[in-house]
């Protein structure tokens, strides 16, 4: 290169520096609309998803299921023991998981309230295994009166987080 | 300037423009491989409680341990960024004599629970909701929270629990079950 490109290419090159800056900032701008898009990834914010079986709320990749109690009286004559209410609380569970799109094998987190725990426990894992044979969710649960469950003849609600893709 | 020379940093300009723009495009594609919600679901650890193979709560060296039951939970599982854990009893006869008053309990609790996240790469200062099971909490709950303070770093978690009666809590002796929700890198 001859000296007097040399001195014109010095003259350019902090204008190229503006226009790295430029670009820098243009990237940076760039970057913050890909974090904004990864924020916005999680869709939706909160959506309510209608089942057969029942409803549930999805919010990005989690779906969230309220209580469902062991017995409703215009479903089944009579409330049966805990270990028909919990069958019967998981099938519905299983019913508006699958009709989000989601299934049992995808259940995260279970939390249950028991009538009268250190009596009903044992029979309700008996049938709860049943339902989550592998990997099953963690559990958490809080024990109460017959007297306390809300109404006469539920021994049990169970409420769960699921991911659903 | 005059017109040829800038006519000669125009020429270079767009080059600068594809050298800068290279790398930034090879971030976004790192970074959009990164964010998606995995692992969809984990099994971080089996179990927090007894009778099991979870070192935390192993029975004593030269004790029989108890036979595994089937597996009715899992202690800890990961789904993205989020952990979610079971129960952890405040007492498990496989691991203390005695069961304890209610801050033996609740401090053993979360001793266990600090275990566990530890173990998943999580930490107490991550965890965002607790939900505890309180027998007697009108008498309980002073003095479990005297157990419970210093657990948590500066912000501490979110937290509900429910009462009942001591007769309630699933199994003789136990006070407290208290499970959680923590962030994991």
């Amino acid at each position: 290169m001859k000296r007097r490109e040399i001195l014109k290419g010095l003259t350019i090159l902090p204008l190229a520096g503006v226009a790295v800056n430029a670009i820098a900032n243009q990237a940076l701008t760039e970057e913050t609309e890909t974090k904004n898009s990864a924020v916005d990834e999680w869709l939706p914010k909160k959506e309510l998803i209608k089942t057969p079986a029942g409803s549930c709320l999805r919010s990005g990749h989690m779906l969230f299921i309220g209580g469902i109690g062991g017995w409703y009286a215009n479903q089944r004559a009579e409330p049966g023991d805990i270990k028909v209410q919990i069958r019967s609380v998981l099938s519905t569970m299983k019913g508006i998981l699958e009709g989000a799109g989601s299934s049992m094998s995808n259940v995260l987190k279970i939390q249950m309230t028991v009538a009268e725990p250190n009596k009903n426990i044992p029979a309700l894992n008996e049938a709860y295994s049943e339902f989550f044979p592998e990997n099953p969710p963690v559990r958490s649960y809080s024990g109460s009166k017959t007297s306390q469950m809300g109404r006469d003849g539920i021994l049990c609600q169970v409420s769960c987080i699921a991911y659903v893709d | 300037m005059n017109r040829r020379n800038v006519l000669k940093s125009l020429s270079l300009l767009p080059l600068a423009g594809a050298a800068a723009a290279i790398p930034t495009e090879a971030n976004a594609q790192k970074k959009s491989k990164k964010d998606p919600w995995t692992p969809k679901k984990q099994v971080i650890r089996k179990s927090n409680s007894g009778g099991n193979t979870n070192p935390t709560v192993a029975a004593p060296a030269g004790g029989t341990k108890p036979a595994a039951p089937a597996a009715i939970l899992s202690g800890c599982i990961r789904s993205g960024h989020l952990l979610f854990l079971s129960g952890i009893g405040g007492w498990y006869a496989e691991r203390r004599a005695e069961p304890g008053d209610i801050k033996v309990q609740i401090q053993s609790a979360l001793t266990t629970m600090k275990e566990v996240l530890e173990d998943a790469g999580s930490s107490m200062a991550n965890v965002l909701k607790v939900h505890m099971t309180v027998a007697e909490p009108n008498k309980n709950i002073a003095l479990l929270n005297e157990g419970y303070r210093g657990f948590f770093p500066d912000p501490a978690p979110v937290r509900s629990y429910t009462g009942c009666g001591v007769d309630q809590m699933g199994r003789d002796g136990i006070l407290v079950q208290v499970d959680c929700i923590a962030y994991v890198d």
